[in-house]
């Protein structure tokens, strides 16, 4: 039946889901209360202004003064990408591998369920648990950002934390297509992982590195936050990258699982 | 109601799968039997779509086990062999789940079925017995109703008290016309209630077998006391009686088939007692079969 298994990977992962959300909201919630103090500390910039470009660059660091560039280095740069990562890449293995490792998905196949909808059921799990993080995000930046001088426009915020949601479904479906190719957690985790490292430093470094620079937008963080969306917000072509490549990935994940056997 | 032809599995090299060709009848209880290794899981998972034939082809109620095994896994009751439930889930939360994934109609028999094995239903799956698990694993396959039943290994890890009422479970399923498809590593598990028994040895068909037929072939061991002594010619020649020897108190016999002759011929003489010893099917198949059948 339609739904059965949505519904009950998201009160399996009820608890994991609440644990992520409150960690992330009280951590911008913080970072949101240090604005003011920070930003009267103009010894901060002067400080910043003494830092190598390479390594403003890394963290994201432009401006630290500006809610934009506060949030975009706190927030944006890596806590999020970090946090959303590690939940999408998570639960994308667990979806499929963890129930071969586990040996439960005998039982499932064996039941009037196409492949298909147990991995496209389980990937809606996953993307409506980023969502649920990315919304509590929007709304406490939203929120409580005006008290704290943290003043941005609704759309830029909009769109910079949808920048991290499709970061973070495009990474969960690189990391479903890992784990139905192999049919490993450990070692989809460890190469998803990789991966998105790879687009951290990428992204960071190409600003620094001529030799780089060509390939900055081939980082999927490019497109999220190298890209400045509280300032400069997000042009299609930073959401047509990563929603691409989410899709190809999870319908390739789909064809992959659909025709191998599944583990003993 | 299964029907498989030159069906094999290779894992690289190694032919887990070998040619196999199987014929299920409706309505009958197969016995499917092997040590383990020998393909039965690969057979059955193959059967359900799980894993993919290397060549060979494989029909259940009348369908194709690759093309129609949406509709096959409707009608058909599955428990894995090595089976593995969720664990935080209780054993009726479980079912409820696995009943919702076959649609919106609750599983007529589940209350029936786990009153009947004395399932506990109401403690997270992780905390419970492996019979205790086996049990829900058992109910999970027969609480719809299928017309068939594959069970890999049911009664292994179930003391014999439930084993047999999972036997009488099994027998009623077949009295209700149901066909059952279980799988098995010893004989004596499945030959009270198996019609017919196929053997299965590295990867293929070594023998498949009527169980009453068999048992009425097998040879008996029958053990007479008479109260005085007898001599050997007065029961030669009798028809299905060989290797006769003569004890201190009596004569022991042994018999094929029928015991009739017999009986007839000891009874000219006065009878202090008889002890007969059933044919064990196990020996028989070693018998036949050699090592490991």
């Amino acid at each position: 039946m339609r739904g059965v298994l949505f519904g009950a990977t998201m009160r399996a992962r009820m608890r994991a889901l609440l644990w992520w959300t409150v960690a992330l909201v009280l951590l911008a919630s913080m970072y949101i209360a240090l604005f003011p103090s920070l930003r009267d500390q103009s010894s901060i910039n002067d400080l910043l202004k003494t830092y190598p470009d390479a390594v403003k660059q890394a963290f994201g660091i432009s401006d630290l003064t500006s809610p934009s560039g506060y949030l975009n280095a706190e927030l944006f740069s890596f806590l999020m990408p970090l946090v959303l990562g590690i939940y999408s890449i998570g639960q994308a293995t667990d979806a499929i591998a963890g129930e071969e490792e586990r040996k439960t998905i005998d039982l499932l196949v064996s039941h009037p369920v196409t492949r298909r909808r147990i991995e496209l059921e389980k990937f809606a799990a996953l993307l409506t648990g980023l969502v649920v993080i990315c919304v509590a995000t929007f709304a406490v930046i939203t929120l409580l950002g005006p008290p704290f001088s943290v003043d941005l426009p609704l759309s830029r915020v909009a769109g910079a934390v949808g920048g991290q949601f499709l970061l973070a479904a495009a990474l969960g479906s690189f990391a479903l297509f890992l784990a139905c190719v192999t049919g490993k957690r450990g070692i989809s985790r460890a190469l998803s992982g990789l991966v998105g490292l790879l687009a951290f430093l990428v992204n960071s470094a190409a600003p620094s590195i001529d030799a780089l620079r060509p390939y900055r937008s081939a980082s999927l963080l490019y497109h999220a936050v190298g890209i400045d969306p509280l300032r400069n917000g997000v042009d299609p072509v930073n959401v047509a990258v990563p929603l691409g490549v989410a899709v190809v990935l999870t319908i390739a994940a789909v064809l992959v699982f659909q025709r191998r056997d599944i583990a003993v | 109601m299964i029907s498989v032809q030159g069906l094999s599995k290779s894992y690289g090299k190694h032919r887990a799968l070998d040619g196999l060709d199987l014929e299920v009848k409706p309505g009958e209880v197969f016995g499917y039997l092997g040590p383990n290794g020998a393909g039965k899981t690969t057979t059955i998972r193959l059967l359900l779509d799980l894993i993919r034939p290397s060549s060979g082809h494989a029909e259940v109620l009348g369908l194709d086990a690759h093309a129609d095994s949406l509709e096959i896994r409707r009608r058909v009751g599955y428990m894995p062999g090595e089976l593995a439930l969720y664990e935080k889930m209780t054993g009726a939360e479980l079912l409820k789940f696995l009943g919702r994934l076959r649609g919106p109609k609750p599983p007529s028999r589940s209350k029936e079925l786990s009153d009947a094995m004395g399932a506990q239903l109401d403690r997270p799956i992780g905390t419970l017995s492996k019979g205790n698990k086996q049990k829900i694993g058992l109910i999970q396959a027969m609480m719809h109703d299928p017309e068939l039943l594959i069970l890999d290994e049911p009664t292994s890890g179930l003391d014999p008290l439930v084993q047999h009422t999972v036997h009488g479970l099994l027998a009623q399923s077949k009295a209700e016309g149901r066909t059952v498809f279980l799988s098995s590593h010893a004989l004596s598990e499945v030959e009270a209630i198996a019609d017919r028994i196929a053997i299965i040895k590295d990867g293929s068909l070594a023998a498949v077998e009527d169980v009453q037929e068999m048992k009425a072939r097998a040879v008996r061991r029958i053990e007479v006391r008479f109260a005085r002594p007898v001599t050997k010619i007065a029961f030669e020649g009798l028809n299905g009686v060989d290797d006769v020897q003569i004890t201190d108190v009596g004569a022991t016999f042994s018999v094929t088939g029928s015991v009739d002759h017999l009986i007839k011929a000891i009874s000219s003489f006065e009878v202090t007692g008889i002890v007969t010893h059933e044919p064990d099917l196990e020996e028989i198949f070693l018998h036949y079969y050699g090592d490991g059948a």
